[in-house]
């Protein structure tokens, strides 16, 4: 596992963790919770949200700190911010934190938006006439118009990562945490939160930034941890934390697909005993089993089903998809005249694409067989890739749009 | 034992270094509690006004108790020993939840928390300030007038701010972890009140039975109050029951310091 680098060797540190553990307790009821005080041996469960942590985090980088939902990012934040304490390790932390801890980062809702000014301003240690000198500023930024005379409850969720961070980023701290608030904010607002963060950088702060966003990371920030688990898995330049993380997430999701198809395939086994599907195939004019066609070509495919009790009504359906999984084409479910044969029985059923003027590329059929009275479906295919191939060039995109055009 | 000292020196130190901020933030807390009502914190004085005329109606007209009680009319007799009661209940009950109520200063800023359930203590205690405020001008313009002994009021008023701020620390802690201590607590504030000579005079009892009242420690502070605006009373004068007093202080201070140290890490992570 690699520990810390920085990419300025020689510049201090503006925090340093090492060897960072943090384990919640988990108890089956508060009662336990109150019990276990007395006890001489802890009697909790322990879920560990961190696992043995090093790092130097370095003055005056942005640093992303990259995962999935419950990876412990948070908890990292807001041990770094001293709100929370590590069950082991050291945290050492040069200058002012302040802090911007998920959406109500530290607002009495009851409150109205001056009053929590100068709330947040006197728990960081300001006087009340600094807190009213940065009052004007602060309202400024945060642009609410009327409401900031209003109490935090009442505001939106918008309003509060508005106010949230014009208060933080107010208080001139050396180091700026940001857990996951440009989420909510809209575009103008975010750009002028990512200004505001420029500024802070060219100043020499650091900043902890944590987004979902990759695009806004990769942007913006100059390194990057990735969390999983608890576990530290990459830390360095943002470049090669970012493109380690996508490449998780994409097996994450493949994963995830694997899965989905697996519970498809069971669905599917029961319904067996009313209606069963098999030997599906995709075939060309010539009658021979291919999944790759011309384009312009007709796509064949056919299957058999099996009706092993009365069924009425049985209506054929079929969607083509990109190989993005956009949905091309989706035939109508509710249509008459897509009813096929519903006798007890077995059944072949053959379609014709015609004249499929598709571009060259990788599609995606899918298809099932409906019953609206009984809301039943079965699918004959999920997401069968076919290719189209192309001798000449056409144009880009998906499909051809047949056209003509005269001088007049 | 080490351990208690050791966080009850802990949380004075952090109270002391953070005073500033708890005097700002119980004004805070005041501003809070009233806002958004007209007439703001003279609901402070209103509240306990209307108690003490129904309390008036019922025990010295309803009951027909006499119109005298210790040598004094009922109503100043009551007043002197209801007024005390209603900040330390307040403080056990409010400020005894006041870490959950803050829960956004614990969970997402860092915020010295012992100092979490003083200034709330302290932002009641403001409201009792004003009360007292009122209750002397009623004293001396319903010609009841005050002798000598009021001037130990502030003595008073420091004991029992200070029973306040432990319990609060104390029931605080037990809350932030527990829901079910406070409603525990909130159940036993009525077994308290009538444990307590408040409406009853302590004078009425004889015995062992008198003394078991007397280990409460509310009772020291109601009794001192009314030493010091009706039974003419030093305190310097029951100098055993101060003394038990401040033993008692201590010992609770120990207490609460112990499981406030004990449970406070834990308050970020259940909160």
């Amino acid at each position: 596992m690699p520990t810390s680098s920085s990419t300025q060797p020689d510049s201090g540190f503006a925090v340093r963790i090492g060897g960072l553990t943090k384990s919640y307790k988990l108890f089956p009821s508060p009662r336990e919770r109150a019990l276990d005080v007395f006890r001489r041996k802890s009697q909790a469960k322990l879920f560990t949200a961190l696992k043995d942590i090093t790092a130097d985090f370095p003055e005056g980088e942005v640093i992303a700190i990259l995962g999935k939902n419950g990876s412990g990012k948070s908890t990292l934040l807001k041990i770094i911010a001293g709100v929370t304490t590590p069950t082991s390790g050291t945290v050492d932390v040069r200058g002012r934190v302040s802090a911007m801890l998920e959406l109500t980062s530290g607002f009495d809702v009851e409150l109205t938006g001056v009053e929590n000014i100068y709330l947040r301003g006197l728990a960081m240690g300001m006087s009340r006439e600094e807190i009213g000198a940065k009052r004007g500023g602060i309202i400024d930024f945060a642009d609410i118009g009327e409401h900031i005379n209003q109490p935090v409850r009442t505001y939106s969720s918008g309003m509060r990562a508005r106010l949230g961070f014009a208060v933080s980023a107010s208080v001139d701290p050396d180091i700026l945490i940001i857990d996951e608030v440009l989420a909510v904010g809209d575009d103008v607002f975010k750009l002028k939160c990512i200004e505001k963060m420029e500024d802070f950088r060219s100043q020499g702060k650091t900043i902890l930034f944590v987004s979902h966003s990759l695009f806004t990371v990769k942007a913006f920030c100059t390194m990057g941890m990735w969390l999983n688990e608890g576990k530290m898995m990459t830390y360095g330049h943002i470049g090669d934390t970012a493109l380690a993380y996508e490449d998780f997430l994409r097996q994450e999701r493949a994963r995830a697909k694997e899965a989905e198809m697996a519970e498809d395939s069971a669905k599917f086994r029961d319904k067996q005993d009313v209606l069963e599907v098999r030997d599906f195939r995709m075939f060309d004019e010539t009658g021979k089993s291919t999944t790759s066609f011309g384009y312009g070509d007709d796509v064949f495919f056919e299957f058999r089903y099996i009706v092993k009790r009365a069924t009425e009504q049985l209506t054929f359906c079929y969607t083509l998809r990109d190989s993005e999984r956009r949905e091309i084409f989706m035939a109508d479910k509710q249509n008459e005249a897509n009813v096929i044969n519903s006798e007890v029985g077995e059944h072949t059923l053959k379609v014709r694409l015609k004249d499929l003027n598709l571009l060259a590329g990788e599609y995606l059929l899918s298809g099932e067989l409906w019953n609206n009275d009984a809301a039943f479906y079965v699918g004959y295919s999920n997401k069968r890739p076919f290719r189209i191939e192309q001798s000449e060039y056409l144009g880009t995109g998906i499909a051809l749009i047949d056209y003509e055009f005269w001088n007049e | 034992m080490l351990f208690a000292f050791r966080s009850l020196v802990n949380i004075a130190r952090t109270n002391a270094e953070f005073g500033k901020l708890t005097i700002g933030m119980a004004k805070v807390d005041m501003v809070k509690r009233y806002s958004g009502s007209m007439i703001g914190v003279l609901w402070a004085v209103v509240r306990p006004m209307i108690f003490i005329g129904v309390y008036w109606f019922a025990v010295a007209i309803g009951f027909r108790g006499g119109g005298v009680r210790d040598g004094v009319p009922v109503v100043f007799w009551l007043i002197s020993g209801i007024i005390p009661w209603f900040f330390i209940s307040e403080a056990i009950t409010g400020a005894g939840m006041s870490i959950r109520r803050n829960s956004h200063l614990v969970t997402r800023l860092v915020y010295p928390v012992a100092t979490i359930p003083t200034f709330s203590a302290l932002s009641l205690f403001y409201a009792h300030m004003m009360i007292l405020g009122v209750v002397i001008a009623v004293f001396i313009l319903s010609g009841q007038g005050l002798g000598i002994y009021i001037l130990q009021l502030p003595y008073y008023m420091l004991c029992t701010l200070l029973f306040a701020v432990v319990a609060a620390t104390l029931f605080s802690a037990l809350t932030a972890v527990s829901k079910d201590a406070g409603h525990l607590i909130g159940s036993l504030m009525t077994l308290l009140f009538w444990l307590t000579p408040i409406i009853w005079p302590l004078e009425r009892l004889g015995g062992t039975v008198k003394y078991i009242i007397m280990l409460n420690p509310v009772t020291y502070l109601i009794q001192g109050y009314r030493n010091a605006f009706v039974l003419e009373r030093w305190f310097f004068v029951q100098w055993e029951y101060t003394l038990y007093f401040w033993v008692f202080m201590g010992v609770a201070a120990l207490f609460a310091s112990f499981l406030f140290a004990k449970l406070k890490d834990d308050f970020a992570d259940i909160l």
